[in-house]
């Protein structure tokens, strides 16, 4: 069991609140991936959740209890930067791993380090910033932990090792381990992740299983005769969540009865009206610049 | 566990036993290239010009020997036979007029007489006290700790996400961290002293060496002031990050300086500094040295022990505090 | 085998989806036979890259739609009996969808139901002869 809960998780550093009341369950066996701009707090979240900064409000429970130092045994985690000393060789890393975590495998560390083609005898200076991350990864997953904490577990790779960090996820995730992870790369949560969460400013704009956000999200186009046309029961559609309009084009985001808004489309006189799938970019792009819906209808009217 | 820990410890370590390594190689050289081995017996031997050589014993059983010196100087050369420690007075006419003078410097004392005489007193000890070995090491061995002090400044460098994922405590993490070092500093205290007492058995003095119970107190002294300099170094760059380094070579100068400062009337700086001071564990070095202190504590070895592990405790707490308050 | 599924992460409908019609379709032209095994959930997720709960949650919509079986400890198979259902319930979804996507380009163009019709008449008699339509 490896349940992760996250309530209520706020932080803030001065004046800027880099996480807003972030709350998200990560169940046991699952691939739960964190979008967002830079900046988006994402680090601040993952940072908070292993106690590395104080929250200043919230709760984080690994399988109901609270964080104690013992349980880091079964936690592996990946940094956003690199935190490997420079002095030291990756060898010498891994015996420091292999000392800390009692459930280190060595063959494992092994396969890994051939894997990236890494050379343990090098020291952490020489390494350019995708070994460095290469290295990281290797030292996280050798210690088999049952929770995996990827910050931008891919940065400086290229797209062969990113290719392979993802199947070892993949892996990781068929064995039943629990995966949290962010990347810059939509493709990759795309393909790695069950549940997603999109932070903006440190607030949570979205969750949701993927599968759901893109069958639960289409957008209706349609093309108007001219471009002096009513959207009226449209933008009072609650399930409406953005509404583009340019020219004689309307295109509406729209939450499960897409149907209806494309029935609606047709009777104010659209001629050509297209409902179009959502994938994650869209719906990652949507979420990420979309003004309140309010304050973006106000500007149409 | 500790293995990052000992091999930082180890990497300053390796500096400090190379330097070790060169000056141990420098005494060979000089050992072989004509110094020799220094005769332990070399006594003040009379000069074959001698005139009135006078043998006798004293009352309390000092052997004496005077004579007169070719230049008009009367020398008297009085060993104690239990404490091997022999006084080599000269006393010479000075020309012109005299005012009672005297002066006292180390083991050589000068008196001028009303009378145009000038004595030189020389005191020549046939022993090496392992304090002064303790004292050269204990300094040798306070760079080294200093630089050690810097551990937790260093982890606060973008390497805290390593430290604290692992499965121990922040406090756990630090104690073994202090542990060590503290191990280290031992070892090369230990090694440091060693090398003093080969060097001087090469030149032939290892029968000078004496250690007594003083001595003991002396080896506290010297842990007691290393400890205490790493914690201080500790508490004061627990928090900082790349500027530890900045500040320990702010530091440096700092407490070599304001022990000598202690006398200053003007502005009440004496008083100021014997406050500061009484932190500054090399003020207590300087207070061992010499007969007054330069603390706000009397002067004495015991004192001194006492202030120094009180420095160090507190400095522990405080970098402690800083390190669980610090965030990655 | 495996290499007969191909998924579109970027694609708007869901990977799971996907794989659901890639296994109907193989097993409607005959690609997957009856009885054949398909990979585990773990070596598909790997080969695919994709999420394995991903490639588990389209065998459990297989299985429910009876095309495949799982016996546990020995794999999924394609069903024997399966097969012949699901290829013309597969290939009426395809065909319905082309039909809608033209009726709905045909009315966004303005053409009377009428006329629509017509044209698919005049299509339907294209692709089907009389005498094919009748045997």
């Amino acid at each position: 069991m490896s349940t992760i809960s996250i309530q209520n998780l706020s932080k803030s550093y001065g004046s800027l609140a880099a996480l807003t009341h972030f709350s998200a369950n990560i169940e046991q066996g699952s691939v739960f991936g964190l979008l967002g701009p830079n900046g988006a707090g994402k680090t601040t979240a993952f940072k908070c959740m292993l106690g590395l900064a104080r929250a200043d409000t919230g709760t984080v429970l690994f399988d109901g209890a609270p964080l104690e130092p013992h349980m880091f045994e079964r936690i592996g985690y990946i940094p956003e930067r690199s935190v490997l000393y420079d002095w030291m060789t990756l060898a010498e890393h891994l015996e420091m791993q292999r000392r800390a975590f009692s459930r280190y495998d060595a063959n494992r560390a092994r396969e890994l380090l051939a894997l990236f083609s890494l050379e343990p005898r090098k020291r952490v200076r020489s390494l350019s910033k995708g070994m460095r991350t290469a290295a990281a990864v290797v030292m996280a997953f050798a210690a088999n932990p049952d929770i995996l904490i990827l910050d931008e577990p891919t940065t400086g790779l290229d797209p062969v090792n990113q290719r392979a960090v993802l199947k070892l996820m993949i892996d990781a995730s068929a064995q039943g381990k629990t995966i949290i992870f962010s990347s810059h790369q939509i493709g990759q949560v795309e393909r790695a992740a069950e549940t997603i969460a999109i932070l903006k400013e440190g607030k949570l704009l979205l969750s949701g299983a993927v599968d759901d956000l893109k069958s639960g999200w289409k957008i209706v186009e349609g093309i108007f005769e001219s471009d002096q046309f009513s959207i009226d029961g449209i933008s009072s559609d609650p399930d409406v969540q953005r509404i583009e309009r340019t020219g004689r084009i309307l295109r509406v985001s729209v939450r499960s009865d897409s149907d209806g808004i494309a029935r609606r489309m047709t009777e104010l006189g659209a001629r050509d009206v297209r409902t179009l799938d959502l994938n994650l970019e869209d719906i990652f792009l949507g979420a990420v610049e979309a003004r309140p819906k309010e304050q973006s209808l106000d500007v149409l009217r | 566990m500790y293995y990052v820990e000992m091999l930082r410890a180890w990497r300053v370590m390796r500096i400090f036993l190379i330097i070790l390594g060169i000056l141990f190689v420098l005494a060979i050289v000089g050992r072989f290239s004509g110094h020799g081995r220094m005769d332990v017996a070399n006594q003040y031997v009379v000069p074959p010009n001698a005139r009135h050589v006078v043998h006798s014993v004293a009352p309390d059983g000092s052997r004496m020997t005077s004579f007169d010196g070719s230049n008009g100087e009367h020398v008297v050369i009085r060993t104690d036979p239990t404490s091997d420690v022999q006084s080599v007075a000269v006393t010479e006419p000075v020309s012109g007029k005299t005012r009672p003078a005297e002066a006292k410097i180390a083991n050589v004392s000068i008196k001028q007489s009303r009378h145009g005489h000038l004595m030189t007193t020389v005191l020549r000890y046939h022993r090496i006290p392992l304090d002064y070995a303790l004292g050269i090491a204990a300094i040798f061995v306070a760079i080294f700790s200093s630089i050690l002090g810097l551990g937790l400044s260093q982890e606060n460098d973008g390497h805290l996400e390593l430290a604290w994922t692992k499965p121990t405590s922040r406090q756990g993490y630090a104690a073994s961290l202090i542990g060590v070092d503290i191990l280290a500093m031992v070892a090369l205290l230990g090694i440091t002293v060693a090398l003093i007492v080969v060097i001087l058995a090469m030149y032939g003095l290892a029968k000078l060496i004496v250690a007594d119970a003083g001595t003991l107190l002396t080896l506290f002294f010297a842990f007691a002031y290393i400890v205490s300099f790493y914690a201080l170094v500790m508490a004061i760059t627990a928090s900082l990050r790349r500027a530890s380094a900045v500040a320990l070579a702010i530091l440096w100068p700092v407490v070599l300086i304001l022990p000598s400062l202690t006398d200053v009337k003007w502005l009440n700086i004496g008083a100021i500094v014997r406050f500061i001071d009484t932190i500054n564990p090399l003020a207590y070095f300087y207070s061992l040295s010499s007969s007054s202190s330069h603390t706000l504590l009397p002067p004495g070895i015991g004192y001194s022990i006492g202030a120094m592990a009180v420095v160090a405790v507190v400095g522990f707490v405080a970098s402690l505090a800083q390190w669980r308050r610090l965030e990655a | 085998m495996p290499s007969v599924f191909t998924v579109d992460p970027r694609s708007g409908v869901p990977i799971y989806l996907q794989l659901i019609e890639q296994v109907k379709r193989s097993v409607a032209v005959g690609a997957l036979a009856p009885g054949e095994q398909l990979p585990t959930v773990k070596q598909l997720a790997l080969d695919l890259t994709i999420n394995p709960n991903t490639v588990a949650r389209a065998y459990r919509e297989l299985e429910r739609d009876a095309v495949i079986e799982t016996s546990p400890g020995r794999g999924s198979f394609v069903r024997s009996d399966g097969a012949q259902g699901v290829a013309t319930k597969t290939r009426d979804d395809v065909a319905r969808d082309a039909f809608s996507e033209a009726i709905r380009e045909a009315k966004s163009l303005g053409l009377s139901r009428s006329a629509a019709s017509a044209l698919i008449a005049q299509t339907l008699d294209r692709w089907f002869p009389k005498e094919e339509a009748s045997s």
